[in-house]
């Protein structure tokens, strides 16, 4: 088979082949990393999350009826570990740390349109730091729903399998999630394009 | 959303990488996926069945405030209307729609033979017309765009008037926000709406009201002969036992020899002592006319006496059963006890107490207790007297004690209560106690 789907991959990977679950891994690896990332916040929780996403996907292969697709089941254990890991943590912070990672990878990614320009990279930063602390801010809720369709492109529909709940609350929870970030933006200077 | 008002958001929310391990000086992907395999392989037997079932489920999250409200405006597909056979000619383009009054109305009409009688007399609820649950939240949050819906859809074909609620009772349920109908209402919702059912329940009608009206006739009549009968009968017969004649038809299940056995109970009971006034006093309107005593209580008391007294005097048992017997005019009638019914029979003359009842006492008492009071004044001490009535109610004797008596001032205390009248009895005297306090 040239491209198998992820059900066939699934399919052969409850019967056993470790190649097929093998290539499921391969593929959607980096997309519940960068989920996991931004739930959890760090590198090193993400990773873990990630490898326990999929440590338990096949210990529960056999409990996948096929109703779904495996990405939206593997996407739901993944934010069930990356809740259970934010809800383990004993303290919670007040602000975003200047070397949050989410900061640095926020500025690689829009670096090049401002060149070096300190100013406007400052300014990047400073709209970085207030967007990490905007979301940390917002409610397990609403935060797990702004990543997994505003930062990580779910469809609502997929969002909306994968958190239990109807189309409509996702995209509710989308529209209140990015009104009390622009207003939590707007509070801190950050009113007009802030691109 | 225009992009001033995004503040760029979108595309930065949208455009927010991951760091990727590797250039943190993690393993490659390659590399990772190969170790989560291994690891998957090592720890495949190991997942406790509990743990996997919570990591599977859905993700355990609050709902949002506000989130509750949010569900009228969700986009779902309509949920079946009513478990009701398709229209022939429906367009496969109308199954999304929501189906007007019109269609509503003819599948009510289709299946109208399945529908209970009286579920059509019951009016829809406001804006239930529009039965599918998110409809119906629609309109419970604004009944304006039902009713445009309505004259949109249906103006002319249905009088909406017909379908309107007339009960406050049902509007305040259908607004309801829990208030979901289910199916079977809904039928009867629609059932309701049709044009049909309305026009054809007067023809259905007439036929009930007829015999309604013949039946009520005839209760009129035989009710009118019934009273002509009693009439008659209560003319022939001396006005001895009106009461009883009139109460006794409506007792019920009672053993005719109880009537032997009542009337002792009953004298036994009318009996007590002046300090039971509260059932004497629901006989207050039966008679007992011949109490003089202004006093409810007092009469009250006479009502009862009577039974007593009249007991000698009074028709035997027996005759008062043949009687009863006679005007019922039937042998297997009930006997009422005869509790109640002796006291109104010995009603009449001669009614007197067995004695004072203690509101007429205390009253007798008080009307004179301020000229003993005046006769010890300055005293240390309360003053003790017991005033002895006789039977026609005026005072027979005072005795005088503690400090009047120790002090000469019984004669004035004497004078003072021999004031004292209270109502006429039966007993040969009644003595009062009576304490005289400076």
């Amino acid at each position: 088979m040239a491209n198998p789907t992820d059900r066939d991959l699934v399919a052969q990977a409850k019967a056993g082949d470790q190649a097929a679950f093998g290539a499921l891994v391969r593929r959607h690896q980096r997309r519940i990393f960068r989920l996991a990332f931004h739930l959890v916040r760090t590198g090193a929780e993400a990773e873990d999350v990630t490898q326990e996403t999929f440590v338990r996907a096949y210990q529960a292969l056999d409990r996948f009826d096929g109703r779904s697709e495996p990405f939206t089941w593997l996407y739901r254990i993944a934010v069930n570990l990356s809740l259970n890991t934010i809800r383990a943590r004993k303290a919670t912070r007040d602000s975003t740390p200047s070397d949050d990672p989410r900061i640095e990878a926020l500025l690689l990614e829009t670096r090049p349109s401002h060149g070096n320009d300190p100013a406007a990279i400052s300014h990047q930063k400073r709209l970085a730091a207030a967007l990490c602390d905007g979301i940390d801010k917002l409610s397990d809720t609403l935060r797990t729903t702004l990543i997994l369709v505003c930062i990580d492109g779910v469809g609502h529909d997929e969002a909306a399998k994968i958190l239990g709940c109807p189309e409509g609350t996702v995209a509710w929870r989308v529209h209140e999630a990015r009104r009390k970030l622009r207003e939590y933006l707007t509070e801190r200077g950050f009113g007009g394009d802030a691109t | 959303m225009k992009p001033r008002d995004q503040f760029g958001l979108d595309a930065l929310l949208g455009r927010w990488p991951a760091p990727d391990p590797q250039e943190q000086g993690g393993l490659a992907w390659e590399e990772r996926a190969e170790k989560i395999v291994s690891a998957a392989q090592a720890l495949k037997d190991q997942g406790s069945p509990s743990v996997l079932d919570a990591l599977t489920a859905a993700p355990a999250l609050e709902a949002e405030p506000g989130e509750a409200q949010s569900q009228g405006f969700e986009v779902v597909a309509p949920a079946p209307v009513v478990e009701l056979p398709a229209q022939p000619g429906a367009k496969a383009s109308d199954q999304g729609k929501r189906p007007s009054l019109k269609e509503l109305a003819a599948r009510a009409n289709q299946t109208r033979g399945s529908i209970p009688p009286g579920a059509t007399s019951t009016p829809p609820p406001p804006g239930s017309a529009t039965v599918t649950p998110i409809a119906k939240a629609r309109a419970s949050a604004s009944g304006a765009g039902r009713t445009s819906n309505a004259g949109r859809e249906d103006s002319g074909i249905l009088r909406l008037a017909d379908v309107q609620p007339k009960e406050s009772a049902n509007e305040s349920r259908a607004s309801t926000p829990g208030h979901e109908p289910a199916d079977k209402e809904a039928a009867q919702v629609v059932a309701a709406g049709a044009p049909k059912p309305v026009a054809a329940k007067p023809a259905a009608a007439p036929p009930s009201n007829r015999t309604g009206m013949w039946a009520g006739a005839a209760i009129a009549v035989l009710g009118i002969a019934a009273a002509f009968a009693l009439f008659k009968t209560r003319q022939a017969d001396p006005p001895k036992s009106d009461t009883v004649a009139e109460v006794k038809p409506t007792q019920t299940q009672a053993p005719t020899a109880a009537i032997v056995t009542a009337q002792p109970t009953g004298v036994a009971q009318a009996d007590p002592a002046p300090a039971s006034t509260d059932a004497p006093k629901a006989d207050d309107s039966k008679g007992a006319g011949g109490a003089p005593s202004p006093s409810s209580t007092a009469v009250a008391s006479a009502d009862l006496k009577p039974s007593a007294s009249a007991k000698p005097k009074g028709e035997p048992v027996g005759t008062l059963e043949e009687e009863m017997k006679k005007r019922v005019g039937a042998t297997d009638l009930p006997t009422a006890p005869q509790d109640d019914g002796s006291k109104p029979a010995a009603g009449g003359g001669g009614n007197l107490p067995e004695q004072p009842s203690q509101g007429n006492a205390q009253a007798a008492v008080r009307a004179v207790m301020g000229g003993a009071k005046a006769c010890v004044a300055g005293a240390p001490e309360p003053s003790s007297a017991s005033i002895t009535f006789s039977s026609s109610g005026s005072v027979q004797s005072v005795s005088v004690g503690g400090w009047a008596a120790a002090n000469g001032k019984s004669g004035c205390v004497k004078s003072a209560l021999q004031g004292a009248h209270v109502a006429p009895f039966a007993k040969p005297s009644f003595t009062v106690p009576v304490t005289i306090r400076p």
